[in-house]
């Protein structure tokens, strides 16, 4: 009987997302982090070369490439809005 | 040839044009449909962060050091990663408290301290001089660069700063007129931001015109300008990290004064927070302003690259670049646009700078003063503002304008900008740490703010008024009073840093320790205590502001609270504040009533919208007789939140409990239903199965004693059916005790040690005459050595009976054949008993195990056995650890198979291990 009890739940439970506002603050303040990481020493100096790529210098490839990446992941985990109940709140028209 | 006129006359049309806009955004705002309630005018507004600095300047400076320009964007991209949780945040605790300036922000959370409003204030505009002075010299200089090129040679420094002056003086006329043209000085700016966003477009268009100019008209692509760079000029330090002063420390310093610039200098708060109409704007403006700062920035080394192409180094400033390269190849009407971009980026930057300031000199600074000092009892206040905040924005532009006079010549643009993005560092921890740590006290932010500031001042701020000769230059080189420990470069000999980083080192170490600490070793007012819970958990708190009203304490009269109101906001507001208090309050609002503590706290929020929390505070206490702060109201109200709190958290606890409990419950109640509904079937089949024999027996005794007459030889008969019907019926009340008993586990299992082919010898002897009877072929195999089990013999011996009789029962009389097999085989003993009956059809097999489930053949309809025979065995088998089951064999018929586990200590040869 127990069995067949927790087969029943703990998928549901798994597969019932976290509300969104908690995961969405855990995965920006990870883009934060991610974002100083590459943004910095030393992975900068993993960068610094002279050599360009298709005539620009590698290093001002990379920075506009990780910067645009983070505005890119940034734009997704903001993406929709938080599931919020019907009843709750009415949106604000704007 | 761009006559001097046609520059001042598209000058002056473009600022009347931002004002139309401002006009009209003020208009919409009126009529109730804003304009720039929507995300995309809220990004572009913030854009404002995008001055003078960023137009002329990032040229300039990636001119000198390659990629030292991008730090100052780079940064604000981060720290937009966390607006969702930081900036909303703020946003919704301004919005609670009418917060109308960064000043008041921090002055609210530190227990409305009208002390530290002041202190921020006065950090605010030193800080920010430099900053304005950066724009008057980027507006005066992009001037200078038009005028020189219609007129070769003309205007010297002389020019240049009257230039600025007057520059200053029409900004300050245009401050004024976008942010205080209103009476009512409490409202958001709306026609500001629309105008500020505005003109961020026109900066973007204008800077990526000439952009795109230089790399593919100019040039052939970015490819050949980056070759013929390479080629033309030493610029291979510009395209890596060496050339930047300081190296990476200086970027990570750069980094993070820019993450706290884009949240807290004044005017980024101002537009961030306090103009904010939607938190939901945030959601957007998190990733498109960082796309926006990406799109201006993406043509400034292009266009630092052409520069030095072209001219010689030094031949000209490397900041004027945007407007030398179109001037360089004669496209005027690309130039003219291009000093409009920069107009726009710098004159944006001062009007909303001012007003920012402005707000906070007046609310934070002048306004306490002048109450404490008792010299405000004029009775219209709204005006004495408005003068006071006009001339606040005069005021702020002529230090800057100082500022310029006094360096203006020996910094570049980013380097003096740097100054003042040090200065707003300055305000992060005591917000950061003030809106997620409630222990962050007033004298601890007092002495974190001040420390700060005094390191800030004396490592950047001194060093810079050295060099325009007011004090000494030994007093940066080699130090005060020639001691280089005291250098303001390098205090303490430290001199691993460039000037920007040394001091953002050391004054963030100061200002963070000194917060920390001294909040970790003082204690916290009442009110302060009550502001740092409320500021901390601003999500948590259901209605705002509600815990204030117990705070107030005196009391007063509606018609005195109604006379200070009108005095500061204006009559027609102050009424209509106190209709739509009773609007939502069940109170009649004569003159001559009281004024309950509710009303006073609603009326301090609403003045805080125009003077600020801190003055708000003082105002509304001087009209109330009686001590204004309750502690008693104070320790109620914690009180009776701790209590409330842990009620709930007690309520929780007892639902979750009551929740296992019902679960609990329910299954109980289901096992128990189903044990009744057994228990009844039970009882009916065992019933069923008693009267079947019962009737027969009756029915042949009431023969045998009615008919006196009847042979002998019927007569026994008859009496052979009775005889046999009862042994059933003995048979059948057996098995129901022994199945009871087992099943109750009241049953005395009696194990020993035996061998399993013994059993199966007793079972044989048992039905020999019954397989005689029906002629059943009986057949055996066992292995020679014994096998060796622990077990209960006479119910194992019953299992086998039981197996065998069935066996026996459902084959056919002369053609059965049973055959018997036991094997050991992996520590398990076996037993299987073979028969060509009729076979089990697979869905019946797991049921005839069950209680009462009768194996019915088709063809005779009635059963035969009782229908517990085979459940006894089921348990008898599983009490000694084993399996019982049944399965199809090579005859058609069935085998009936079981498996318990050998003796432990023996193995499958019969000898002990």
């Amino acid at each position: 009987m127990k069995d067949t009890k927790d087969a029943v739940t703990r998928p549901r439970d798994e597969g019932r997302a976290i509300p969104g506002v908690k995961r969405r603050g855990e995965r920006l303040i990870g883009l934060l982090l991610a974002g100083v990481v590459l943004l910095n020493f030393p992975l900068l100096s993993v960068f610094n070369g002279t050599r360009p790529v298709f005539g620009i210098p590698f290093l001002y490839l990379y920075l506009f490439s990780v910067w645009i990446l983070i505005i890119g992941v940034m734009a997704l985990i903001l993406r929709d809005r938080p599931a919020k109940p019907a009843a709750d709140k009415p949106e604000v028209k704007e | 040839m761009l006559q001097h006129w046609v520059i001042l006359v598209v000058s002056f049309g473009y600022l009347s044009l931002l004002f139309a806009v401002a006009y009209y955004g003020d208009k919409r705002a009126d009529a109730g449909r804003s304009i720039i309630s929507n995300p995309y005018i809220y990004t572009f507004s913030i854009a404002v962060y995008c001055t003078g600095w960023t137009f002329y300047g990032s040229v300039g400076r990636a001119a000198a050091t390659g990629v030292g320009f991008l730090p100052v964007y780079l940064g604000p991209t981060l720290a937009a990663t966390v607006w969702w949780l930081v900036l909303r945040k703020i946003i919704r605790l301004s919005k609670a408290n009418n917060i109308t300036s960064i000043a008041d922000f921090i002055a609210s959370r530190y227990g409305k301290s009208a002390v530290i409003g002041g202190l921020v204030t006065v950090i605010s505009i030193v800080g920010i001089m430099p900053y304005i002075a950066l724009q008057l010299k980027a507006i005066s200089a992009s001037f200078n660069v038009l005028f020189q090129y219609n007129s070769a040679g003309a205007g010297g420094s002389g020019f240049s700063h009257d230039t600025a002056l007057y520059i200053a003086l029409v900004l300050a006329v245009f401050s004024i007129l976008f942010g205080t043209r209103h009476v009512d000085v409490t409202e958001r700016h709306e026609g500001m931001v629309a105008a500020i966003a505005f003109e961020s477009i026109v900066k973007l268009l204008a800077f990526s015109a000439v952009g795109i100019f230089v790399t593919f008209t100019v040039f052939g692509g970015p490819a050949d300008l980056f070759q013929q760079a390479a080629d033309a000029v030493d610029t291979a330090h510009l395209m890596s990290m060496d050339s930047l002063p300081g190296g990476y420390a200086a970027w990570l310093a750069l980094t993070f004064i820019s993450m706290t610039a884009i949240l807290f200098l004044p005017r980024q708060f101002q537009i961030l927070v306090v103009e904010n109409v939607n938190e939901e704007h945030v959601r957007t403006a998190s990733w498109l302003f960082p796309l926006y700062l990406l799109a201006i920035n993406l043509f400034v080394l292009p266009i630092a690259l052409g520069g030095l192409i072209f001219f010689r180094v030094g031949s000209v400033d490397a900041d004027m670049f945007v407007l030398t390269l179109p001037l360089r190849v004669e496209e005027e009407a690309l130039a003219l646009f291009v000093f409009i971009g920069g107009l726009s980026a710098a004159t944006g930057m001062v009007i909303v700078e001012t007003v920012a300031l402005s707000t906070m000199l007046c609310n934070d600074l002048l306004m306490p003063v002048l109450l404490r000092l008792k010299l405000l009892r004029q009775d219209d206040m709204g005006k004495l503002l408005l003068v006071m905040r006009r001339g606040g924005i005069l005021l702020i532009l002529l230090l800057g304008y100082l500022y310029f006079r006094l360096i203006g010549e020996s910094y570049a643009l980013v380097s003096i900008g740097l100054v003042s993005f040090a200065a707003a560092a300055q305000f992060a921890p005591a917000i950061l740490l003030g809106i997620y740590w409630k222990g962050a006290s007033r004298r601890g932010a007092l002495a974190g703010l001040s420390g700060g500031f005094i390191v800030w001042a004396y490592t950047l701020l001194l060093p810079s008024f050295a060099r325009s000769g007011w004090i000494p230059l030994s007093f940066v080189e080699p130090g005060p009073f020639g001691m280089s420990a005291l250098g303001p470069y390098h205090l303490f000999d430290l001199t691993a840093f460039d000037p920007i980083t040394h001091s953002v080192f050391w004054s963030m170490l100061v200002n963070i320790g000194l917060l920390v600490g001294v909040s970790l070793f003082s204690r916290q007012e009442a009110l302060e205590q009550l502001q740092a819970a409320m500021f901390v958990d601003v999500y948590k708190k259901r209605a705002t502001g509600a815990g204030d009203a117990r705070l107030w304490h005196g009391k007063t009269q509606v018609s005195d609270l109604k006379g200070l109101m009108a005095r500061m906001i204006g009559p027609e507001r102050a009424e209509a504040a106190f209709l739509s208090y009773a609007a939502g309050h069940p109170i009649e609002l004569r003159d001559d009533t009281q004024a309950d503590e509710s009303l006073i706290a609603f009326m301090e929020r609403e003045l805080a919208g125009t003077v600020g929390a801190a003055s708000a505070r003082v105002m509304v206490s001087s009209i109330i007789e009686g001590e204004a702060l309750s502690i008693d109201g104070l320790m109620k109200i914690l009180d009776e939140t701790s209590q409330v709190i842990e009620y709930s958290h007690r309520l929780e606890q007892k639902s979750r409990e009551l929740e296992a409990a019902t679960g609990e419950l329910k299954r109980t109640n289901e096992r128990l239903k189903e044990l009744d509904r057994m228990k009844d079937e039970f009882v009916s089949t065992i019933s069923h199965e008693l009267r079947t024999p019962l009737t027969s027996i009756r029915a042949f005794s009431e023969i045998l004693q009615d008919d006196e007459d009847m042979e002998p030889q019927q007569r026994q008969q008859l009496l052979r059916i009775v005889v046999k019907e009862t042994e059933r019926l003995t048979r059948l009340v057996n098995q129901v005790l022994d199945f009871t008993k087992i099943e109750s586990g009241a049953y005395q299992w009696v194990r020993e040690k035996l061998d399993l082919a013994s059993v199966v010898r007793e079972a044989l002897a048992a039905t020999s005459q019954l397989s005689q009877n029906r002629n059943i072929t009986i057949t055996q195999e066992a292995p020679d050595s014994p096998v060796v089990v622990f077990g209960d013999k006479d119910r194992l011996v019953q299992v086998v009976i039981n197996l065998l009789s069935n066996a026996i029962k459902y084959c056919e009389p002369g053609r059965g054949r049973v055959h018997l097999m036991l094997s050991c085989n992996a520590g398990e003993a076996k037993l299987e008993v073979v028969d060509n009956g009729p076979g089990i059809e697979p869905g019946e097999r797991e049921l005839i195990f069950e209680k009462f489930h009768q194996f019915r053949e088709p063809s005779k309809g009635k059963p035969q056995g009782t229908g517990l025979g085979l459940a006894i065995c089921k348990t008898i088998i599983e009490n000694h650890n084993g399996r019982i089951w049944v399965d199809s064999n090579q005859w058609n018929g069935s085998s009936f198979i079981f498996t318990i586990p050998i003796m432990t200590g023996y193995r499958c040869d019969g000898l002990a291990r």
